[in-house]
């Protein structure tokens, strides 16, 4: 009797322990992460004004089951995000930059928004994101660019060894995987919309 | 008797060797710098004259594979020829965001390449021969001035996505060896020019 009653405590615990298990990653919204690493040295354009529209801001939730299902990651995604990368990433070449709403008069109007994610953290700890993204321009008043962009970013751990360091670091786990969307996001802006922008301002000068 | 096969094999490679061209167009060149400056015509009153002289540059392409590895070694150019005159795209690129550019020789900036190489980074043969890196190394002068730029095949991004990637940048069968080493060269001139 006292034998089972030792065995019943221990298989209790294993499922204590394997059950609930969930990794929670939050995505917050950091705009240091994205001032710190834009292009600073431009020379700016500063007699146009632009407009970034801000989206209705939420947060965009993924759940996933791991290992067989013995660990449910959960990772939460603020939608400000885009907003804030959008901004920071048109500071690089204009100095006339603000927030607004689509009534307000200005030469360019610019809306990136966030509408669905993938995350997955691959072997050798490379965060990666599958990102939906939602890019809409007008130029005085006229739409130039409409466009869904469907990319995926990775933050390659061995080009980046201090941030690999970084990562053996629990606490700075989630921070890194914060920075990363927020680098995917102004690498996307920097290499897949501004061609299309660039182009399509260009057509309709 | 095996020396002579291979001998006459390698001299059968070398009637082979290829060589492929460049003719720069200034693709990457215009997405560097402000190029919404370029786009959008602002404040542009002064005229600037660019000049590059019409000659081929061959860039010699070397690896870190020795001759032993013939069969990989011969899927890659022995040589590229630059168009030196197509330089003249990408200096306009660099000058357009300020200035009227203008193509003529006569009080102009004259961009031309002296000499330069390639060099190709293979891993080895265990683990199939894949092509990891492209180093460009050139020779620019500008009015007469010369400086020596080398760069690799992740040329010099802005600090916004240095480090980062997007899934085009892993798969090196997208983009064609030419295509890279156009991407480098592009970015080596702009960069001597500034």
């Amino acid at each position: 009797m006292k034998n089972l009653i030792k065995y019943g405590i221990i298989v209790a615990f294993a499922f204590l322990f394997t059950g609930c298990m969930s990794l929670k990653f939050p995505v917050n919204n950091n705009v240091q992460y994205l001032k710190n690493n834009v292009e600073t040295r431009y020379s700016k354009i500063d007699k146009k004004s632009i407009i970034i529209i801000k989206k209705e801001t939420g947060i965009i939730t993924q759940e996933k089951k791991l290992q067989g299902g013995t660990v449910k990651q959960i990772v939460t995604v603020d939608t400000k995000i885009a907003d804030n990368a959008s901004k920071v990433f048109m500071e690089q070449y204009f100095s006339n930059v603000k927030f607004g709403n689509e009534s307000e008069k200005s030469f360019i109007q610019f809306s990136m928004k966030l509408k669905d994610f993938n995350f997955e953290l691959n072997k050798g700890y490379t965060p990666s994101f599958d990102l939906k993204l939602n890019v809409i321009v007008k130029k005085e008043g006229n739409l130039i660019l409409e466009k869904m962009y469907n990319e995926s970013t990775v933050t390659p751990a061995l080009l980046n060894q201090v941030k690999l360091w970084k990562m053996s670091h629990k606490a700075s786990q989630k921070e890194f995987i914060s920075e990363s969307l927020h680098l995917g996001l102004l690498t996307i802006l920097e290499t897949k919309v501004k061609p299309d922008l660039l182009k399509a301002l260009a057509e309709n000068n | 008797m095996k020396k002579i096969i291979l001998i006459t094999l390698f001299s059968v490679a070398a009637l082979f060797a290829q060589t492929e061209t460049i003719n720069l167009t200034g693709k990457y060149s215009e997405q560097l710098g402000n190029p919404f400056k370029r786009v959008l015509n602002t404040n542009k009153t002064e005229t600037k004259n660019i000049f590059s002289e019409t000659k081929d540059v061959v860039l010699k392409v070397d690896s870190n594979l020795e001759n032993k590895n013939f069969t990989i070694k011969n899927q890659h150019p022995n040589s590229i020829i630059l168009k030196n005159k197509s330089v003249e795209n990408v200096v306009e690129d660099f000058y357009s965001e300020d200035f009227i550019v203008n193509r003529a020789a006569d009080n102009a900036v004259a961009v031309n390449i002296l000499k330069g190489s390639v060099y190709l980074t293979y891993t080895n043969e265990e683990e199939n021969g894949a092509l990891i890196g492209v180093e460009v190394k050139l020779t620019v002068s500008v009015n007469g001035k010369e400086k020596e730029i080398v760069m690799d095949q992740n040329v010099e991004k802005p600090v916004a996505y240095r480090g980062h990637v997007t899934a085009d940048d892993f798969d090196f069968n997208k983009v064609s060896l030419t295509e890279t080493v156009n991407e480098i060269i592009e970015n080596i001139i702009y960069k001597g020019l500034k």
